[in-house]
């Protein structure tokens, strides 16, 4: 036999009583590269509000997303950016971990990550939404959720 | 929508003893929730899947109320769902804890999704989070 095999073999199993045989093996992939990184970076600083989500503004592949670009429509968020992820696999894992974030979909308003759906919505609801983009100038003082109770 | 840790048998025993509605309380299940689990809904078992959320969050947050939904089935004929077995997939969690005190929302949903790590890569597409500190749930209740 090689040597550098039986090496390996010797090496093996040394670890075969080690506790890190216990856990499963772990493949560590990461999925953000520099690139990517500087291309989100760039993109949530150049887009005041931007959301990253299954399907578009027209057609949301996901209720979560459609809540969220609901949202923002209510709030009178006229023109916000979508990117959307279910066509691009590498920005689609690559934002998870940008944003130390598992699930789809995300917002940014000037470039800071805001939250997923649960918070978008709680927050709608409390009136923290309204105040976050008239803060960050997102939308004017004379417009925005005026109206829509009786709508 | 049954609290994982009983069994089938233990369940029929505590439906004969009569004594659910102690157990409800003893859990911190609001007692109308669970009754109407049991009045309106099959009774179903909570799958593997549940009961890891479950022990993780209990262990990790020591919640004084938690509350978990398996909305799964209202959600089997979604595109990213096709071709997927046995789903437990869409969950609802309401925990109250004092370890989300003096943490923004960001912060809380993080700390959920760190001790649900594994169970997010292990086929949990969609985890719905009300995190609340025990004075903010004590608001809500009384208001």
């Amino acid at each position: 036999m090689n040597p550098s095999r039986n090496l390996f073999r010797l090496s093996s199993r040394v670890t075969a009583f080690s506790p890190i045989r216990t856990q499963a093996p772990i493949v560590w992939r990461r999925n953000l590269s520099d690139e990517l990184k500087s291309k989100i970076d760039k993109a949530v600083k150049e887009h005041d509000v931007l959301v990253f989500m299954k399907g578009n503004k027209e057609a949301p592949q996901c209720g979560f997303s459609r809540a969220v670009v609901q949202v923002l429509q209510i709030q009178g968020v006229q023109d916000f950016k979508t990117v959307n992820v279910l066509a691009d696999d590498e920005v689609r894992a690559g934002i998870k971990e940008y944003t130390s974030w598992p699930t789809i979909p995300q917002v940014f308003v000037k470039g800071e990550f805001v939250g997923g759906c649960d918070i978008m919505i709680n927050m709608h609801q409390s009136g923290e939404l309204d105040q976050l983009l008239r803060d960050k100038g997102v939308i004017k003082a004379e417009q925005g959720e005026q109206g829509t109770e009786a709508a | 929508m049954f609290r994982s840790t009983l069994s089938v048998a233990s369940l029929r025993q505590l439906l004969a003893r009569k004594s659910v509605i102690t157990i409800a309380s003893q859990r911190h299940v609001s007692r109308s929730a669970f009754l109407n689990s049991f009045l309106n809904e099959t009774p179903k078992m909570p799958g593997p899947m549940y009961s890891r959320i479950e022990e993780k969050l209990r262990t990790a947050l020591q919640p004084t109320t938690l509350e978990i939904v398996d909305d799964s089935a209202k959600h089997k004929g979604h595109a990213a769902m096709r071709g997927v077995t046995g789903g437990e997939t869409h969950f609802r969690v309401t925990a109250v804890s004092p370890k989300f005190e003096g943490k923004p929302a960001v912060q809380r949903h993080k700390l959920v999704y760190e001790i649900l790590d594994q169970e997010l890569k292990d086929g949990v597409h969609a985890l719905s989070i009300t995190a609340k500190t025990p004075a903010e749930y004590q608001k809500l209740q009384g208001s």
